[in-house]
């Protein structure tokens, strides 16, 4: 049923039959010849980007797609997909592990939200959280996996996205202004997303803009790059996902984040697989940068921060928005433990 | 972070009727959780947050703000503990005080004013005891099995 206000299609994730209609009828336009859509496979992982798994044939050919859609109500709405695509697009053809992409659009018209169509990676999605809390993988996996993970991390930063359609997300922000404008845009969603102010957040969020680092390059940052986003078939990584957090920056934000606690619990590796150390030395190495640990420590507080206003967006979505996820509600519950966590990494970069 | 009361229960009805019982084939599992819904129709309405635990809440932060003001030389406010009352008016004052947290924190971050370090410190340890506070009663997160399904 169209939204009577714009005459849009209303999206509805659960309504799996209209929305597979009206791919039906996208595919067929975009391809230009009657397209076979089978069953649609919603995955229920991940709490932003709706996002269902199908087959498509045309031309003779069968292909395993990945239809992903911005629901109004997530917790990063309003969404946009160009964001994401022009930068997959780019990465793609630079031979980068990510999904190819096929088709976007932002405008609504199609499903009622933004949305965009990729290929279907085969591969498991290794998770932070282990039921005992000890270690994810074996040792020679840990190993195997660690440095194809930053070694990627690595040559993303290393990317030239100027001269490529990644160019569009370029806001004009300097190697001095760059991490501000980070700063400020966490700070605007914090405000946006809670009328209640934390006054650890405020406190964290003086203290980055006071002590902002300059940053030695812009390089494209994935925004959540961290185990649990990548796709791997027997130790080896054939893609990485999530790319919804996309932006220039400091190519430091990214790093820092794959320490945060959230996705090691009491282990000493990064993600479950690398030491400080080793990822620094393997990081350097391949960028030609020299982080040391107190840089990392900056980012990694930062990165914590980033973390307990996202929990803040999904508990908004669950209270405000009527978004009915009960993990968003829980993770209301575990703000506390996130402001600790922001005071003790503060500390530590101090 | 406590959500409305009411929102809550409403969630947790809404996820057991749409998402839950519909996909439960076992008859007196479907029936339990039926069970767990018309329990919370019938006593949600009389559920609410503890109000002493939040008055609590509000006067700690009342005192350390008092103090901090205190060490800057500013003149206290009258410390008399805050009576219990309606939880909407607790969340409400304890709302108030955090703003003003947040801003007296900020201007004495950047402030050379003598007993400007001190009321920070003062604030950050209320910060901290407070939060230590939340953690007695906050369980870790399920995230391995709800990533599994259980």
């Amino acid at each position: 049923m169209p939204d009577s206000s714009t005459g849009m299609p209303a999206f509805d994730p659960f309504d799996t039959r209209t929305v597979r209609d009206q791919l039906v009828a996208y595919l067929a336009e975009m391809t230009g010849e009657p397209v076979e859509v089978g069953k649609l496979h919603r995955f229920t992982v991940g709490f932003s980007w709706v996002t269902y798994g199908f087959d498509a044939t045309w031309g003779g050919t069968r292909r395993a797609l990945i239809l992903r859609v911005g629901p109004p109500r997530g917790i990063f709405a309003p969404y946009r997909a160009r964001p994401e695509f022009v930068t997959l697009q780019a990465l793609s053809k630079a031979g980068m592990p990510v999904p190819a992409v096929y088709w976007h659009d932002d405008t609504g018209a199609v499903f009622g939200a933004p949305f965009f169509i990729c290929e279907k990676v085969e591969g498991e999605v290794p998770i932070p959280w282990t039921s005992d809390g000890g270690p994810a993988f074996d040792e020679d996996m840990r190993h195997r996996l660690g440095h194809q993970f930053f070694d990627i991390l690595a040559d993303l930063h290393n990317f030239e996205w100027r001269g490529t359609g990644v160019e569009e997300l370029d806001e004009g922000h300097t190697a001095v202004t760059v991490t501000l404008g980070q700063i400020d845009a966490w700070v605007e969603r914090m405000h946006d997303w809670s009328d209640t102010r934390f006054p650890m957040l405020e406190w964290a969020a003086a203290w980055f803009r006071d002590n902002a680092p300059v940053a030695d390059r812009i390089s494209v940052i994935h925004g959540d790059f961290r185990i649990g986003n990548f796709l791997e078939t027997d130790g080896r990584i054939n893609a990485f996902l999530d790319w919804e957090l996309v932006h220039l920056g400091d190519p430091l934000e990214d790093l820092g984040w794959t320490c945060l606690r959230a996705w090691r619990g009491g282990s000493d590796y990064m993600c479950h697989l690398l030491t400080r150390p080793e990822l620094l030395d393997r990081y350097n190495a391949r960028t030609g940068l020299n982080v040391a640990e107190r840089d990392l420590a900056y980012w990694e507080a930062f990165g914590t921060f980033k973390l307990a206003v996202m929990h803040l967006g999904a508990f908004h979505c669950f209270e405000k928005r009527g978004f009915n996820d009960m993990r968003m509600a829980g993770m209301g519950a575990q703000i506390p433990r996130l402001l600790l966590q922001v005071e003790r990494t503060l500390e530590d970069a101090q | 972070m406590r959500p409305s009361v009411a929102r809550l229960l409403d969630g947790i009805v809404s996820t057991l009727r749409d998402d839950v019982i519909p996909h439960v084939t076992d008859p007196y599992a479907r029936g339990q959780a039926v069970g767990v819904i018309d329990l919370l129709n019938n006593f949600g309405a009389r559920l609410d947050w503890d109000a002493g635990q939040l008055a609590a809440n509000v006067n700690a932060k009342r005192t350390a703000l008092a103090e901090a003001r205190a060490l800057t030389g500013e003149t206290a406010d009258d410390q008399t503990p805050r009576a219990v009352t309606a939880t909407a008016e607790l969340l409400e004052e304890a709302r108030t005080l955090d703003a003003e947290i947040s801003d007296r924190l900020s201007e004495w971050m950047h402030s050379d004013a003598e007993g400007a370090g001190a009321a920070v410190e003062r604030l950050r340890r209320h910060m901290h005891d407070e939060l230590r506070e939340e953690m007695k009663m906050t369980k870790r997160p399920l995230f391995a099995e709800i990533a599994k399904g259980g």
